[in-house]
């Protein structure tokens, strides 16, 4: 019983991730705060919304706005959908129904634009089943 | 009757009716796209316009030499002209040159007498900055003022009427073509959009034609463009090739040009073409300064072959810029917007990365200008004047001991709108970053909070290259005067010391060796001059060619951390790498590299061929 239970585990954690995290933007001007928004993991070609807090350090400013983008650098191709950031308050934006349509590496950009037009870039990679 | 009878009797009615059909049915309109015949060894030959004489005129980027066909005559323009880019002729025969590195458009007669102009540099209402193109009809001069991302309708007698950029929210981007049609229409090549746009002539757009991308009706940088009966002729020039489409619909109509498989590979290949002229037989006149020659195409010509398979070779599409620092060697390539980094630490170079993807979006690439890498800071930034934008990246590379490919090796840590972005020089010194604006002849520093300041190049009107030498002083190489200029840094405005370079064509290029001498890369002489310390002449190498050692068009060059020579051979699409002294080294591209090993054995010893002149 334990060896299926274990089994069951490791078959589950080859199959999904159930990631959350937080990152600094590249340059440490922001601190960016994602998780799937509604659902526990992130597949592969399976349709899910991020939830994401930005929140501005030191004396950056406020973020103006927030774009969110996907792509496998060693494929050297993105997502086959087009994805937008709702703002929804507090320095929040949901971003949904992202498809990550292959299994592999994926890199998930978060973009912070300051009041100066400045992107400032927070990346994580996510390894997908 | 049997039936196979019965059908045998039958068979000249089907005949009858096929041949019946075939006269009903109009035949296939002729193609333009067969090659007639190569003008070959124009130099930078960068710009075709058709002539009243029935025949074509074109002028040469790097002497200035303008040259009417199939007259054969020649009018040398070159000391009234900086790297010019355009050109159209009126129905008088008077010439409209766009004067791209004094950035204005400049007028002569037939004799090559000039006698008027308009624009200088600048970014108010009638003034340029590195205009590219230029065609003129009875009531208007229209200017491509690539720089300003813009054109310009002037009079022909160059008094200004309008500027156009495009709507706010879509603006040019460094547009490189223009042509006015019998409508009076304006249609643009507005090459870092990838797209052709037509206007009427108060700037209203009437449609707009293509979007990034290989198929047919898409664009890689449209360069030239030309409109003729109804048809619009497209230069192509990252797709090397060449489209026409109906100026009413827009579908393409022929589209003809394939990259060359060997070497300077001709009769109907095409390699960066630049600008397009239909010339009064309706054939078709493409100029390619990359393969130093223009080639005329029309229904009078010869099929092109398709070529069967490419042979192997060390060939990579190098852009025109690099950057390197410590063990790094940062290259671009336009055809896919990515930028390569090479480990330099080992024999031969090995390749880390390939990042980037084209675009306007944040972390996208439009069309860099200049690169600059801080190995201790493990920083790459590029000049992005496509977007408007300096991007840096945070590299983080496997151990010196273990290099390996890592597609996620560089991360973009922030993206800062740049308004000047364009040509120029990108500097890493300390721990500032400072970016040489080409046409403005400003040193801008860029500061950490993403705000600009700026202070002006002495006594530079086009400074190319600039290099700092140590904490204390620094080289601007001036393309316009042919000459380098050393100055204490900062803040002198007087050189202490100036080098000629009058045996030069195009000098492009400046880096500096580890004794402190200078070297020049040539690029209309396809040759490496070097300078001592005390500014007399070192020795020089290169000739045009394509074997190791020889140079086609070199484009950029840097020192390494090794006290190496690299010479972007843009022209032979590789790189090779040299000794201080001039001997060749190794030849390489993206995943490839002859070395003195693996080179042919007839290689001479030495390759640089005494001291420079």
């Amino acid at each position: 019983m334990k060896r299926i239970l274990i089994l069951a585990l490791l078959v589950a954690l080859a199959g999904c991730q159930t990631p959350a995290a937080s990152l600094k933007t590249g340059d440490g001007s922001y601190r960016v705060a994602w998780h799937p928004a509604g659902e526990e993991t992130i597949a592969a070609n399976a349709y899910f919304d991020l939830e994401v807090r930005v929140t501005p350090r030191g004396d950056a400013s406020p973020p103006a706005a927030f774009t969110f983008d996907a792509t496998m650098p060693a494929h050297r191709h993105g997502m086959n959908v087009i994805v937008s950031a709702e703002p929804v308050g507090d320095a929040t934006w949901i971003v949904r129904d992202v498809l990550l349509h292959m299994p592999g590496e994926w890199a998930l950009d978060f973009d912070v634009t300051d009041d100066n037009g400045v992107v400032h870039r927070a990346r994580e990679i996510l390894v997908v089943q | 009757m049997s039936p196979f009878a019965r059908r045998l009797l039958a068979y000249p009615a089907y005949m009858l009716l096929a041949l019946l059909l075939s006269l009903a049915v109009p035949s296939a309109p002729t193609s333009v796209g067969r090659w007639i015949e190569t003008h070959p060894d124009l130099g930078g030959v960068h710009a075709v316009a058709s002539h009243p004489n029935g025949g074509f005129a074109c002028i040469d980027r790097d002497t200035g030499i303008l040259r009417v066909e199939p007259a054969g005559t020649t009018l040398d323009l070159g000391r009234f002209l900086h790297h010019p880019e355009g050109l159209a002729i009126g129905d008088n025969g008077v010439f409209f040159v766009a004067d791209t590195g004094r950035h204005r458009v400049m007028f002569f007669d037939v004799d090559g007498r000039m006698f008027g102009g308009c624009g200088g540099i600048g970014d108010e209402d009638y003034r340029l900055r590195f205009p590219a193109a230029v065609d003129v009809n009875e009531d208007m001069l229209v200017v491509a003022d690539t720089g300003n991302d813009r054109i310009q309708v002037y009079e022909p007698g160059g008094s200004h009427i309008r500027s156009i950029a495009g709507p706010p929210d879509d603006p040019m981007r460094g547009p490189e073509g223009v042509a006015i049609d019998e409508a009076g229409r304006i249609w643009v090549a507005d090459t870092h959009n990838h797209c052709v746009r037509c206007l009427q002539p108060d700037g209203t757009e009437v449609k707009r034609l293509g979007s990034w991308g290989t198929f047919p009706g898409q664009f890689m940088e449209p360069s030239g463009i030309d409109v003729h009966g109804g048809l619009v002729v497209v230069t192509d020039r990252l797709n090397h090739r060449v489209q026409v489409l109906s100026a009413e619909t827009g579908v393409v109509q022929e589209s003809w040009g394939m990259h060359s498989f060997k070497p300077r590979q001709g009769e109907g290949r095409v390699h960066y073409p630049t600008d397009a002229a239909v010339i009064a037989s309706g054939d078709i006149v493409i100029s390619e300064p990359f393969e130093e020659r223009v080639q005329v195409f029309g229904p009078t010509g010869a099929a092109i072959e398709t070529p069967a398979a490419a042979p192997r070779g060390v060939q990579s599409h190098f852009g025109p810029i690099v950057a390197t620092d410590g063990r790094f060697l940062c290259t671009w390539e336009p055809e896919i917007r990515a930028i390569h980094v090479f480990d330099l630490d080992r024999a031969t170079p090995i390749r880390l990365s390939t990042f980037g993807a084209p675009g306007t979006a944040p972390g996208k690439l439009g069309h860099l200008t200049a690169l600059a890498v801080d190995a201790t800071a493990e920083r790459l930034w590029a000049i992005d004047a496509g977007n408007g934008r300096v991007h840096e990246w945070v590299l983080t590379p496997p151990p010196p001991e273990a290099p390996r490919f890592d597609p996620t090796m560089a991360t973009l840590s922030r993206s800062v709108p740049l308004e000047s972005a364009g040509p120029g020089t990108l500097l890493r010194t300390g721990d500032r970053l400072v970016y040489v604006d080409r046409a403005a002849g400003q040193a801008i520093t860029l500061n950490e909070d993403g705000l600009h300041t700026a202070s002006d190049v002495p006594d530079s009107r086009d400074p190319a290259a600039v290099l700092t030498s140590g904490a204390d002083q620094y080289a601007v190489l001036d393309a316009s005067e042919n000459m380098i200029r050393l100055y204490d840094w900062p803040g002198a405005v007087s050189p202490t010391a100036a080098i000629p370079l009058d045996e030069c064509v195009d000098p492009t290029d400046l880096a500096a060796t580890a004794d402190g001498s200078l070297v020049v890369l040539d690029r209309g002489g396809h040759r490496v001059y070097t300078f001592r310390p005390d500014g007399t002449p070192g020795p020089g190498w290169g000739t045009r060619g394509i074997d190791h050692a020889e140079f086609w068009r070199p484009a950029a060059l840097v020192v390494d951390h090794q006290d190496r020579v690299i010479v972007l051979d843009h022209g032979n699409h590789r790189a090779q790498m040299f000794s201080p002294d001039g001997d060749w080294l190794m030849t390489f591209g993206t995943g490839r590299a002859w070395t003195r090993r693996s080179a042919p054995r007839d290689l001479p010893a030495s390759t640089n061929e005494g001291e420079a002149q």
